[in-house]
């Protein structure tokens, strides 16, 4: 009976798992096709087409908006970061007259979808004169990566026990050296997997990047590849290609650090 | 609580920059967009004060109107299937351990379309779709030719289709949560029911449900504000066509804004946009918290 039980599960994981990487092996076996292929179905022919991914580098330009997304991750992720932590702290450690307002202050920002604000931005940050560089993206997603990062931080915060922190500040030690000495040393793994998120979210970002940035030299990885896309609509490997270009960093990193983010996820978002 | 806990002029201090960045990016905008939303504006020339008629507008503008419709519609897709068939599955494999080997692989890989870009996923999908692809392969090979189309422009499938994108994306975040929420309910709970006579359906009601309801309730939170936040998506797979069938609130703001260049009319589909994301927000942590 269990045996029975224990198959049948193990079945209906399997299942879900061919479910999901369905969409993903589909693309990644047409880009392996002849650039004359005309079906989108999964084929399995012998002659495997590596030059598809030299093509769609060349032609789709992706060094640079590799470069470009890039720059963008590295100044985003360590200051999001950094922020978040902070604040994340302030409303773990601290009391405070309307502490809980300004907390769900934050939390309304997770509501807000970018979509909403994106106007606005685009005429603000032309009269700041930086529409068009990589600042248009990285500054507002700064301010929308906030509420989640500290909410993230003060519920991580708030599992600690709570001895720790009274005993340190008994002794006489500034907040700030709790922070730095006591918490940040035994929430190593909960920061990394904010900015492991942190890096996923603006590397894959699209909408601020797509209506903000229209230099075509200046293009993140994602808006750079809608526009490859429409260009070459006709080659469906090679667009297959781009595509596979542009997620490969992403899984690989996930891979990588997958026992932070869906053991991050899993234990951490809900408390 | 101790006395130097209480010191709000610190607590300023560490929480300003995140504040700082989250008011000037997020918060300023979004008021500006509530100003502009009261004005008819093109652009270029001066904005002219239109009172709340940009809004009587959204409700009324067929094209508007609709897009908030289909964005209903995908919560459904989105969100409730997800929700539903992430607890009936998270049930089914309760016995299996999360540490055995296919346990572990399989939460990988069943994690990665959060991890995935939407655009990515858009162009995925869009070929799956297509009338040479994967999806109408599949039905030829089980004898279904005449169900096979080209999904995306169907004007009766296009909407359906997007939705399904949305049960890919969502599922398995829904089933690892709620699996990993069954490991952490005390044993000790089933037993009793079983002892009390309950079957497996009795335990599920009475116990795993309520049980679940931080993994539901963020679980829900989640999809929902995915399915409202469709504009990657349906911009690559159908930049809302086939004649307006799959238009969402966010690219319809877009298209108000950069193609017809009405901004105001643009901001206030886009403040009545985040309301709704808001409300529904509400709705469901209110409606999970006490069951």
């Amino acid at each position: 009976m269990i045996k029975i039980e224990s198959a049948l599960s193990k079945s209906f994981l399997i299942l879900m798992v061919l479910f999901t990487i369905l969409p993903v092996f589909a693309i990644f076996n047409l880009s392996l096709q002849p650039a004359t292929a005309l079906s989108t179905g999964i084929s399995f022919s012998r002659n495997l087409n590596f030059h598809n991914y030299l093509d769609a580098w060349r032609m789709g330009n992706f060094g640079q908006l590799y470069l470009n997304s890039l720059g963008i991750s590295l100044v985003i992720v360590p200051i999001a970061t950094c922020f978040a932590v902070l604040g994340g702290f302030g409303f773990y450690y601290f009391n405070f007259r309307n502490k809980k307002y300004l907390f769900n202050f934050f939390l309304l920002g997770m509501t807000l979808p970018y979509e909403a604000i994106v106007i606005p931005l685009y005429y603000g940050l032309n009269s700041l004169g930086i529409l068009n560089t990589s600042w248009s993206v990285i500054l507002p997603l700064l301010g929308g990566f906030m509420p989640f990062g500290i909410f993230w931080m003060r519920s991580y915060f708030s599992s600690l026990p709570n001895e720790l922190a009274e005993a340190a500040s008994i002794d006489g030690a500034s907040s700030f050296q709790i922070l730095l000495k006591i918490i940040l040393p035994i929430s190593k793994s909960a920061i990394l997997s904010l900015s492991i998120f942190y890096y996923i979210w603006s590397w894959n970002h699209f909408i601020l990047s797509m209506i903000l940035i229209q230099d075509a030299t200046r293009r993140t990885v994602t808006t750079g590849l809608t526009a490859f896309v429409g260009q070459y609509s006709q080659n469906l490997p090679l667009l297959c290609a781009g595509t596979m270009t542009v997620i490969a960093p992403t899984i690989l990193f996930f891979i990588i650090f997958q026992r932070h983010t869906v053991k991050g996820i899993l234990d951490g978002a809900v408390k | 609580m101790k006395k130097g806990r209480d010191s709000g002029f610190e607590a300023i201090l560490f929480v300003i920059p995140a504040l700082s960045f989250y008011l000037l990016f997020v918060i300023t905008p979004w008021i500006s967009a509530i100003s502009f939303s009261f004005f008819n504006w093109d652009g270029i020339g001066s904005a002219v004060w239109n009172g709340f008629k940009n809004y009587s507008e959204v409700f009324h503008d067929p094209e508007q109107i609709n897009s908030i419709k289909h964005s209903v519609v995908l919560i459904g897709f989105f969100s409730v299937v997800p929700v539903t068939l992430g607890l009936i599955l998270a049930n089914l494999i309760s016995n299996l351990r999360a540490t055995s080997l296919i346990g572990r692989i399989s939460r990988v890989i069943i994690f990665l379309p959060q991890v995935l870009p939407l655009i990515a996923v858009g162009i995925a999908w869009k070929l799956m779709y297509a009338s040479q692809g994967v999806i109408n392969q599949f039905l030829r090979n089980v004898g279904l030719e005449e169900s096979t189309r080209g999904w995306l422009g169907d004007f009766n499938f296009a909407l359906p289709a997007i939705g399904f994108v949305g049960i890919w994306l969502g599922s398995g975040l829904c089933l690892l949560l709620f699996n990993s929420g069954i490991q952490k309910i005390d044993q000790h709970l089933f037993e009793a029911v079983q002892i009390d006579g309950g079957g497996r359906i009795r335990a599920f009601i009475s116990v795993t449900l309520p049980s679940l309801r931080p993994e539901i309730r963020f679980a829900s939170t989640i999809t929902m504000i995915a399915a409202l936040s469709g504009f990657d998506l349906v911009y690559v797979m159908t930049s809302g066509g086939p004649g307006g069938a799959t238009l969402v609130p966010g690219l319809e703001v877009f298209r108000l804004a950069f193609a017809y260049h009405r901004f105001g009319q643009a901001c206030a589909l886009a403040v009545v946009l985040s309301l709704i994301t808001f409300l529904f927000i509400l709705l469901v942590n209110r409606l999970l918290k006490d069951i």
